[in-house]
């Protein structure tokens, strides 16, 4: 037996349909849950006040400035870090064995669980070049788990410039280096930099790999060798040695609503490349 | 001045071991403007590219003769210097994704040629000599691809006109463009032959007739004839010209 093709039609379209609102449903009943339990707590104060009793009353304010040293050093390391092994293997490089090794190292790094990273950098830099628990750490730490995202997003970028306005370039008499920091760089610059706000995403809202490698101090990080902890594991550790869940909720509404201003401005810096280009 | 802007002498050219170009021995006359006509595949854009090394980017590629620009040799001229002088308008109108400004300064500013006080004067100059001032003096700070097609490859022709070169080399340039757009191109040839020497392969046998003084016709790799494009059009020496003009194949 035959189905009608309108019947199927309308079934698959109205599953496509759930589908979509069933992803979206979930974001908004999680936000939802956060915002009823955690808004109330959320004030001028909580922001911009120190936490007391192990964050049972009080604020999160070292948390949060954690969080943005935390978040901004290890881009500041990795980007650079990123962008040229990108820039590298797209543009000084051939296909060989050589850069699918380096393609296949970054995949696998990206795949790797955050706690390993948290491992190997409480192995290797806390214990093994002593830097103890210390923002240097974390940082280090994070920079090597959000470098493989830099590379690939910016990579992908790059790779989009087409080849026609390298040879414009070369044309012009452009040497092989300003083609690349004049046209191709700049082409690419809002596909790199997506991949950096989808980094900073990722930095902010890690715990694993930071209790680990920053520890979980509640003074504020003064210099790159004092402990401090990010929102993220603020929250965990007020939620899991339950300490108190009303601050937890707190803390995750300035955590959920940091991601979301983030995840803005990369859908914003997106579409401007999506416009440029089409 | 020289008699020759470009001249070639027993030129081969192999992409691995495919002999694209076959002991070609061509010239460009200055100040004027020169076909290549043949078929597809035929060498025409190859020998074009030969004139400003575009050839170099692609791989395997062995070149042997001589190739002389203004009467010196090509692989005597550093590369850079040689792209200044004889400069390329491509197939597709190919503008950076930056705004019309932006492309109009490019080759000001990797040259170094001009500050920040002397580059409108220069924008404005190019792109009034092609036809372009007047509709974009106020809109320099708009995205260059939101221009139409016609548009941007004018744009293109006069981002390359402000390095000053000394012979434009047009690959196809009005390939991708209308019947009317395309007409405007080369009425804007004509008046840029007056200062620059210009060689443009086509394979479009109506607009080499139209436009240049000269036409060398190829096929497979082998400069079949040359001469002064009546001459070419009205009474080929050669019966393959004669074959390709009249249509019996192409």
């Amino acid at each position: 037996m035959r189905i009608n093709p309108r019947i199927t039609n309308s079934v698959v379209r109205w599953l496509l349909n759930a589908q979509a609102y069933f992803t979206v449903g979930i974001l908004i009943v999680i936000i939802a849950i956060i915002f009823v339990k955690g808004f109330p707590q959320v004030n001028f104060a909580f922001i911009l006040s120190f936490p007391q009793d192990m964050g049972r009353h009080g604020g999160i304010f070292p948390a949060i400035v954690g969080t943005i040293q935390l978040a901004l050093l290890s881009i500041l390391l990795a980007t650079p870090l990123g962008v040229g092994t990108a820039i590298f293997l797209t543009e000084y490089t051939r296909e060989s064995a050589f850069t699918k090794l380096i393609r296949f190292g970054v995949e696998s790094l990206a795949g790797i669980p955050s706690i390993l990273y948290g491992l190997f950098g409480f192995i290797f830099f806390v214990i093994k070049l002593k830097m103890g628990w210390s923002l240097l750490a974390g940082v280090l730490t994070l920079t090597i788990m959000i470098l493989p995202t830099i590379i690939r997003t910016s990579e992908e970028a790059i790779r989009s410039v087409p080849r026609q306005l390298r040879i414009v370039s070369y044309s012009l008499s452009a040497s092989k280096w300003e083609t690349i920091k004049k046209v191709v760089l700049p082409a690419a610059m809002p596909g790199i930099l997506t991949g950096i706000m989808l980094s900073i995403g990722r930095a902010v809202g890690e715990t694993a790999a930071i209790i680990f490698t920053m520890g979980s101090s509640l003074r504020l990080p003064l210099s790159l060798m004092d402990s401090g902890r990010t929102m993220a594991v603020h929250f965990y550790i007020l939620a899991r040695e339950g300490i108190s869940m009303e601050k937890a909720y707190g803390t995750a509404v300035v955590l959920v609503l940091s991601i979301l201003f983030i995840n803005i401005i990369a859908y914003y810096i997106m579409n401007k490349t999506i416009a440029r280009y089409s | 001045m020289d008699r020759f802007a470009l001249r070639t002498e027993k030129l081969n050219l192999y992409y691995g071991d495919f002999h694209a170009l076959k002991d070609v021995n061509f010239h460009v006359y200055s100040r004027s403007i020169t076909a290549l006509i043949g078929p597809s595949g035929c060498g025409k854009s190859t020998l074009l590219r030969c004139f400003d090394r575009m050839n170099d980017l692609q791989e395997e590629v062995r070149i042997e003769g001589d190739i002389y620009v203004h009467n010196e040799k090509l692989r005597n001229i550093d590369i850079i210097n040689l792209r200044k002088k004889v400069g390329m308008v491509f197939q597709r109108p190919n503008p950076f994704p930056f705004t019309i400004y932006e492309n109009m300064v490019y080759g000001l500013k990797v040259h170094g040629m001009a500050n920040r006080r002397t580059m409108p004067e220069i924008v404005d100059r190019c792109l009034h000599s092609v036809g372009l001032l007047e509709e974009l003096k106020d809109k320099l700070h708009t995205p260059a691809l939101d221009l139409s097609e016609e548009m941007k490859q004018r744009l293109c022709i006069a981002r390359l006109l402000t390095v000053e070169p000394e012979i434009i080399l047009l690959d196809e340039p009005c390939s991708a463009l209308d019947p009317i757009a395309t007409m405007r191109i080369e009425e804007l040839m004509m008046e840029l032959k007056e200062r620059y020497t210009i060689l443009i392969v086509t394979h479009n046998m109506q607009q080499a007739a139209r436009v240049s003084d000269y036409t060398g016709f190829m096929l497979l790799g082998i400069l079949v004839e040359f001469g002064e494009t009546s001459q070419i059009f009205t009474s080929p020496r050669d019966e393959r010209t004669e074959g390709y003009i009249t249509g019996r194949y192409g």
